[in-house]
C-alpha cells in the first residue's frame, strides 16, 4: 500500500508536468522546434568557405624580382589572394590599415646579393588582424611564402649549377624542383569518417542543447513550485522530497528524450551526419547526459531564489559549457585547474562520447560514462538535501 | 455558528498543544510565550493585527518553524517530524493561491489528493464530493487561471479538504472574498466542525471571530486574550451594556449612586450607556430605583458591542499596558480555559474606548443603528 501510494504521488507529478507543458503550446513549440531549427540553420547555412587573405606584394626596386603580378600566379598559395605588386611599403601599409588588404608581403631588396654572400634575407609579412583564427592563417601563410621563396631560389641556384655540370655528371639529370624539395607530405586520415564541421560541431550542439533544455526546464519548474508557495503544501502532505524530484525528473526526462530523438533523426537522416555508433550506444549516452543535466537543473533550482536567478544561472552554465565544454576549444588547451570546470559539466563528457560514438563508431564508452553517472548521483544527492531542507522550512 | 455555544470538550486529548512557545526571526520576536490547546471538534479563530504573529503560529503548527522556547505538539507529536500517517490527518490552506493555473479545477484537486496518497477510485469520489461542497463542480473543467478570485479560494479550500483531514489549518481563508463567499466558507467550516474536525482559522476580518467557538487574540506576538466570543466581549466591556433613555437628564454622579452600575457614559441629554455586571438582574432593579427618584425609563435595551469594537478595545488595552511596562495580568482560565489559557486582565472602570466607533460589520439578521444600538 505504501509503495502504491508512493507511485501515485510520483505519477501525479509526472502527469501534472505533462499537462502543464502541453497547455503551453508556445513553450512546446520552442522546446521542439527551436533546437531543430537551430540545427537545420547550422547544417544548411555553414559552407566551410573561408575568405582568402588579400595580399599585396611589395617588391622594392633593385631587388631583381619581377614586378608583374602575373609572374607570381604560378606560385599561388592557397588561401592567399594576390591583389597586386607595388614598389613602396607606405601606400601598401595604408591599405592594410584601411582594411582593403589583409596581408603585406615585403620582399627583401637585397635577395640575390645576400644569397650569394651566404646570408639569409628576411621576407617581412605585415598584417593588422585581431581575429585569432585569421591570425593563425596569416602566420601559416607567412611560413608558406618563405618556403615558396626559398624553393624558387634553390631551384634557380640548382639550375645555374646544373648548367656548369658536364653531361652525365652528378645530379645533372635530377630536376631542380626535386633537388630544391626532395620530399613532400601526403596525409591519410584513418578516421572512419571525413572531418566535417557540420558533423563535428553539430553533435556538440545537440549535446549542448540537451543540457540547456534539461537544466532550464527542470530548474524553472522546481523553483516555480517554491516561489508560488507549493512547497508549503508539500511540507504538510505526506510527500517525500525524493518523490517530488523523481516525478518531475521523469516527466522532463521523457520530454527531453523526445526532443533529442527527433533532433538526432533530423540530424542523421536530413542533414546526413554519419552515425557509426553501434547498437544503443547513442541512446545510452544521451540518457546519461539528460539525467546528469536534470540533476544539475535541480541543483540550480535549489540554489536560486527565483525564476530570474534560474535564468541567469542557466545562461551562465550555457556560457561555461560553450567555453569549457569542448564545444569550441579543446579541453586539453586549458590549464589543469580550469579543466576541473570542464569535467564538472555534463556537456563535456557528452560531446566527447557522442563524437567518438557517431563519428568513430566506438563501441566501448570510456571513463566519461562513469563521470556522467557520478555527476548524476552527486548532483542528485546535493539537490535532494537542499530541496528537502527548503521544503522543511516552507 | 455563533448559535452553538456548547461547552468546549476539555477532557479529550488536545489535537494541538502550544506550551510557552516563543519564536524569533533574528531579533524579531514573532511569537512570545504563547500557550494554548486545541481540543477536537472546535473552531478556533486566531485574530490579530497584521504582523501580529498569526501566520507564524500556523507555520509552527505545521512544523515549518522551530520554536526557540516551549513545546508544540500536533496529534501528540513534534510537528517538525510528523510521520506520514499523521501528515495525512493534517490539512493546510495557505494565504495565497498556490495551485496550478494551467490545470483545471478538477485536475488541481486530483493532484493534491494524489499527494496525500489517495488511490484512483477514492480520489475520484473525493474530488467530486469536495468540488460539489464548494460549489465548483460546474466549473471543474475550467482552468484555475480562468476562475475568479473567490472561486480560486474555494478551489484551494477544496484541495485542502480532499483527503478529509482531522485538523485543518486555514490561513486567512476568507481574505479577498465578498461577504457572501465568506459566509459560504464559514458554512463549510461549521459542517466540518459538526463532523468532528478541529479547525484553526486565522482571519483579518475581526467580525468573523463571532463564527468561532474560541477566539485567540494575538497582539505583537503575545496571546492577549482567549475565550469564547462572549467571554472576550465580557473582557472588553467588563460586563453587560445597557442603553437607557430616561424621562429627565441624570447626572453621571446620580447614575453611579445606583446599585448594579459599574460604569456610565452619557450619550445624549437623556440617554446613557451603563455598564452592569448582569443586564438581566440589573435592569429591573435600575427601573425600580429610578422610579423611586421620579425618573421614568422611556426606553432600555441591552447593547451587544460588535466584535470590531471588542477587538479594538482589547488591542488598545494590551498596547496601553505594554506601554506602561507590560501586561500584569495573571494567567487565568476562561470557560474554554480548561483547554486554553491566556493572560486575562481585569477590565478598567471605564467603557470601551472604541464605544463610539461605528462598526461596519453586522451580524446576519441584525443591523447597527447610527447610535450603535442593535436593531432587529
Amino acid at each position: 500500500m505504501i509503495v502504491l501510494e508512493s507511485v501515485t504521488r510520483v505519477l501525479a507529478f509526472v502527469g501534472k508536468e505533462f499537462v502543464e507543458t502541453t497547455r503551453r503550446p508556445w513553450a512546446v513549440l520552442s522546446l521542439v522546434i527551436g533546437p531543430l531549427a537551430l540545427l537545420l540553420a547550422f547544417g544548411a547555412g555553414y559552407s566551410g568557405f573561408r575568405r582568402p587573405l588579400n595580399a599585396i606584394l611589395v617588391v622594392p626596386p633593385g631587388s631583381g624580382l619581377p614586378t608583374d603580378a602575373g609572374a607570381y600566379q604560378a606560385s599561388s598559395i592557397p588561401g592567399l589572394n594576390l591583389m597586386g605588386v607595388v614598389p613602396d611599403v607606405g601606400p601598401a601599409e595604408a591599405q592594410i590599415h584601411d582594411g582593403t588588404a589583409d596581408v603585406l608581403v615585403i620582399a627583401p631588396g637585397d635577395l640575390q646579393q645576400s644569397f650569394k654572400a651566404g646570408q639569409q634575407s628576411v621576407i617581412r609579412i605585415e598584417y593588422s588582424i585581431i581575429d585569432p583564427i585569421r591570425l593563425g592563417d596569416a602566420q601559416l601563410l607567412a611560413r608558406e611564402v618563405a618556403n615558396v621563396a626559398n624553393r624558387k631560389l634553390i631551384e634557380a641556384a640548382v639550375s645555374q649549377g646544373q648548367a656548369a655540370v658536364p653531361p652525365g655528371g652528378p645530379g645533372k639529370d635530377i630536376p631542380p624542383q626535386i633537388l630544391a624539395a626532395p620530399t613532400r607530405a601526403e596525409t591519410v586520415n584513418l578516421a572512419p569518417t571525413d572531418p566535417n564541421v557540420v558533423s563535428f560541431f553539430g553533435i556538440a550542439a545537440i549535446v549542448l542543447i540537451l543540457q540547456h533544455l534539461a537544466v532550464t526546464l527542470f530548474a524553472l519548474s522546481l523553483v516555480r513550485e517554491r516561489v508560488q508557495g507549493r512547497f508549503e503544501i508539500f511540507r504538510v502532505a505526506p510527500v517525500r522530497t525524493i518523490e517530488v524530484l523523481l516525478g518531475k525528473g521523469l516527466a522532463y526526462f521523457a520530454m527531453t528524450a523526445v526532443v533529442s530523438l527527433v533532433t538526432m533523426l533530423v540530424f542523421v537522416r536530413v542533414i546526413g551526419v554519419p552515425d557509426l555508433a553501434p547498437g544503443p550506444t547513442v541512446a545510452y549516452v544521451v540518457t546519461l547526459v539528460i539525467a546528469a543535466s536534470l540533476a544539475l537543473g535541480a541543483l540550480v533550482a535549489a540554489l536560486s531564489d527565483g525564476e530570474r536567478q534560474v535564468v541567469q544561472l542557466s545562461l551562465f552554465l550555457l556560457l561555461a559549457s560553450v567555453f569549457f565544454g569542448g564545444f569550441i576549444l579543446s579541453v586539453d588547451e586549458f590549464h589543469p585547474a580550469a579543466q576541473v570546470i570542464s569535467y564538472l559539466l555534463p556537456v563535456t563528457h557528452g560531446i566527447q562520447l557522442l563524437q567518438n560514438a557517431m563519428l568513430r563508431g566506438e563501441a566501448q564508452p570510456g571513463w566519461e560514462i562513469d563521470a556522467l553517472g557520478m555527476m548524476f548521483l552527486g548532483f542528485s544527492l546535493l539537490s535532494w538535501r537542499l530541496v528537502r531542507r527548503t521544503i522543511a522550512r516552507a | 455558528m455563533s448559535e452553538r455555544r456548547e461547552p468546549i470538550p476539555t477532557s479529550a486529548p488536545a489535537v494541538v498543544s502550544f506550551e510557552g512557545v516563543t519564536c524569533r526571526y533574528g531579533d524579531l520576536v514573532a511569537v512570545d510565550d504563547v500557550t494554548l490547546r486545541l481540543p477536537p471538534g472546535v473552531v478556533v479563530g486566531v485574530v490579530g493585527p497584521s504582523g501580529s504573529g498569526k501566520t507564524t503560529i500556523v507555520r509552527t503548527m505545521r512544523g515549518a518553524v522551530s520554536p526557540e522556547l516551549g513545546t508544540v505538539r500536533v496529534f501528540g507529536r513534534d510537528p517538525r517530524y510528523l510521520p506520514q500517517w499523521d501528515r495525512r490527518r493534517l490539512g493546510y490552506m495557505p494565504q495565497t493561491f498556490s495551485l496550478y493555473p494551467d490545470l483545471t479545477a478538477e485536475e488541481n484537486v486530483d493532484f493534491v489528493a494524489s499527494l496525500f496518497g489517495l488511490l484512483y477510485p477514492k480520489r475520484r469520489r473525493r474530488t467530486r464530493e469536495v468540488l460539489h461542497a464548494v460549489d465548483l463542480w460546474s466549473v471543474r473543467k475550467r482552468r484555475a487561471e480562468h476562475l475568479s478570485g473567490g472561486m480560486q479560494r474555494r478551489l484551494q479550500l477544496a484541495s485542502t479538504l480532499v483527503h478529509d483531514p482531522d485538523l485543518l489549518l486555514l490561513d486567512e481563508p476568507t481574505a479577498g472574498l465578498d461577504p457572501l463567499l465568506r459566509a459560504r466558507v464559514w458554512e463549510e467550516a461549521r459542517r466540518l466542525r459538526e463532523a468532528g474536525r478541529t479547525i484553526l482559522v486565522t482571519t483579518q476580518y475581526v467580525g468573523e471571530a463571532e463564527e468561532c467557538d474560541v477566539v485567540a487574540l494575538i497582539v505583537e506576538g503575545r496571546l492577549a486574550a482567549i475565550g469564547t466570543p462572549d467571554e472576550l466581549r465580557d473582557q472588553a466591556v467588563g460586563g453587560d451594556l445597557l442603553v437607557i433613555e430616561t424621562s429627565r437628564p441624570i447626572t453621571e454622579g446620580e447614575w453611579r449612586d445606583l446599585p448594579e452600575v459599574d460604569g456610565v457614559r452619557p450619550i445624549g441629554p437623556r440617554r446613557a450607556r451603563v455598564r452592569v455586571t448582569s443586564a438581566a438582574r440589573a435592569l429591573p432593579e435600575l427601573v425600580a430605583r429610578l422610579a423611586d427618584r421620579d425618573v421614568r425609563v422611556v426606553e432600555a435595551s441591552e447593547e451587544r458591542p460588535s466584535f470590531d469594537e471588542v477587538f479594538a478595545e482589547l488591542v488598545h488595552r494590551v498596547r496601553g499596558q505594554a506601554g506602561a511596562g507590560g501586561p500584569d495580568g495573571a494567567r487565568a482560565e476562561t470557560t474554554a480555559g480548561a483547554a486554553m489559557s491566556a493572560t486575562v486582565r481585569t477590565p478598567p472602570d471605564v467603557l470601551p474606548a472604541s464605544e463610539h466607533v461605528e462598526s461596519e460589520t453586522t451580524k446576519p439578521g441584525m443591523a447597527s443603528s447610527a447610535n450603535g444600538r442593535p436593531q432587529p
